[in-house]
């Protein structure tokens, strides 16, 4: 317990709503800049074990198990220990960026947020640092950006001011949660190509929840199946994509291969796979 | 499938295509941007020209924005286009009394994305199945006929006295497609019919839409912001982008050698499966 310490540690995590177990017994780990899916259907339990490991349950919930941060545990923490840790050592970005926004205020100040609120930054500082942080995400014009409104934004770009403000204050663990499903798949690539390269850049590493398979290959190295709260089958990603073990794996990865038309040649590789 | 098809389906042939959309547009009105200036104007749909053949499969793929929905409505008679033609086996296609179009409801039926959203929740499947059949003046007996569809859906025909809320979102989609063949159309419109489905389930309706189709000689109009499902059921595809065809041509020809850049840039764009 003193040199392999995992970045995260999840054991046995249970979540209990409503009289029934939605995450029933899940364990997995991760290493300090690592990339690791959670997949699973609706229902699967992998949107909950995200919000049990950021202590953002819906109230009623009863969790039990272990959710350990540099070793440290995180469950029955209170919710004063947990801000302190939120946005700074753990970020999240959600699947709907307009909703995750806060609609009245300024982007700027959202991205600069966790800046002013876990570094001290003055205004002044928070303020050139949001307009650097804009540029670093590719958004368009920064200077002018950060002084609109999330409605004057696209999906996209209302994105990549998620993300910019999860990874302001450099983050050791990034939770992604379906965050390019309500995107376009000309934008999910270029959100998850930017993704890819920032979280490299900064050393975070990437807890990336997905339905979607071929989105967790192009993301991950190693990945996590749910099913009804279990997990059903870990390992290499690209191991369980060619050779899945459990049947409910192959099912899943089945039938994502039937809407994958052949490619024509070898050597056009898809836009958005990660270096 | 039936005495009526196949007497339709004789003068059908002779008339060639049975959709033909000619020069389609629509427009919308944008607020103003000044008090005195003119009002903004957005092409949702400009300039748009297809033709669906009897028993084919046409899909149409365009990201958020890119007008397919608006297209299906004019498709549909739902909407009326402000340039060029819609028609149907010869006729044209204009929204106007609901009679006025029960010849042509009665021979394409559509599904659309939600079916939580397109059945009534205080309906019975039976009763919602029954609808298009007695609002069409569907001739036969209508009991009968729901219990046929209900099957040829793979559901069993004792769910006729249940609500939509007991189904799941997969079975919910299968009442509203025996629904939409209820009345035995010649054409079924899938305004992106699977995309509010898990993976598993998406990949049975695909399937299912696809036995249908075969089976009855049904024609598919798809729409979807998903190429992988387009170019799992449809001979012929149809880029748009911005109110505008791209490129069209037969499926294979399309995602083998895209011609347009935007076709080149989607198609690119879209996350790969490691092959097995």
């Amino acid at each position: 317990m003193t040199t392999d310490v995992a970045l995260l540690e999840v054991t046995d995590l249970r979540v209990r709503l409503g009289g029934v177990d939605v995450v029933d017994g899940v364990s997995f780990a991760l290493a300090a800049g690592e990339r690791v899916g959670l997949i699973g259907e609706s229902g699967s339990g992998k949107s909950l074990t995200a919000l049990a490991v950021l202590g953002l349950l819906p109230p009623g919930a009863r969790v039990t198990g272990s959710v350990r941060l540099h070793g440290r545990e995180l469950l029955g923490g209170s919710d004063r220990e947990l801000s302190r840790l939120r946005g700074r050592e753990l970020a999240m970005i959600f699947q709907e960026p307009s909703t995750a926004l806060n609609p009245l205020m300024r982007v700027g100040r959202q991205i600069s947020e966790p800046l002013r609120l876990h570094r001290g930054y003055s205004r002044k500082a928070a303020a050139t640092a949001a307009v650097e942080l804009a540029a670093a995400v590719g958004l368009p014009d920064p200077q002018r950006l950060v002084r609109s409104y999330p409605h004057e934004l696209s999906g996209g770009q209302r994105q990549r001011v998620c993300i910019a403000a999860a990874l302001a204050c450099r983050p050791a663990l990034l939770l992604a949660d379906e965050p390019t499903t309500a995107l376009d798949v000309t934008v999910q690539a270029e959100i998850l190509a930017l993704l890819g390269r920032l979280v490299s850049e900064t050393g975070t590493a990437l807890l990336f929840i997905t339905h979607d398979l071929a989105v967790v290959a192009a993301v991950t190295r190693r990945l996590a199946v749910l099913r009804h709260g279990r997990v059903v089958e870990t390992g290499a990603t690209d191991d369980v994509l060619r050779a899945p073990a459990d049947p409910h794996t192959r099912e899943l990865l089945a039938a994502a291969r039937l809407t994958q038309w052949d490619l024509p040649t070898a050597g056009s590789a898809a836009a958005g796979t990660s270096p | 499938m039936t005495a009526v098809r196949e007497q339709a389906g004789g003068d059908a042939t002779a008339v060639g295509p049975l959709f033909e959309a000619e020069g389609l547009g629509r427009s919308y009105r944008l607020p103003r941007t000044s008090p005195f200036g003119p009002p903004g104007v957005r092409h949702a749909v400009h300039d748009v020209t297809l033709r669906l053949a009897d028993g084919a499969a046409l899909g149409i793929v365009g990201e958020s924005g890119s007008g397919k929905s608006t297209l299906v409505r004019l498709l549909l008679g739902l909407d009326r286009p402000d340039a060029g033609t819609v028609r149907y086996r010869g006729r044209p296609v204009v929204p106007g009394r609901p009679r006025a179009l029960r010849w042509f409801r009665r021979e394409v039926q559509v599904v659309f994305q939600d079916p939580a959203g397109s059945l009534d929740p205080r309906m019975t499947v039976g009763a919602a199945v029954a609808e298009p059949l007695a609002c069409l003046g569907v001739p036969g007996d209508h009991r009968e006929r729901v219990d046929e569809v209900l099957r040829a859906v793979d559901l069993d025909p004792d769910v006729r006295g249940r609500y939509p809320h007991e189904f799941s979102g997969g079975q919910r989609q299968r009442i509203a497609i025996a629904r939409a063949l209820a009345p035995r159309p010649r054409v079924l419109v899938g305004d992106e019919p699977v995309s509010a489905l898990d993976v598993a389930v998406r990949a049975q309706i695909l399937d299912l839409l696809g036995q249908l189709a075969q089976r009855h000689r049904l024609g598919l109009v798809l729409v979807s912001h998903d190429v992988g499902v387009v170019a799992r059921l449809c001979d012929q595809i149809a880029v748009m982008r911005d109110g505008t065809l791209v490129e069209q041509g037969a499926t294979d020809a399309v995602l083998s050698r895209p011609a347009h850049p935007y076709t080149q840039a989607l198609l690119a764009a879209v996350p790969r499966l490691p092959p097995p």
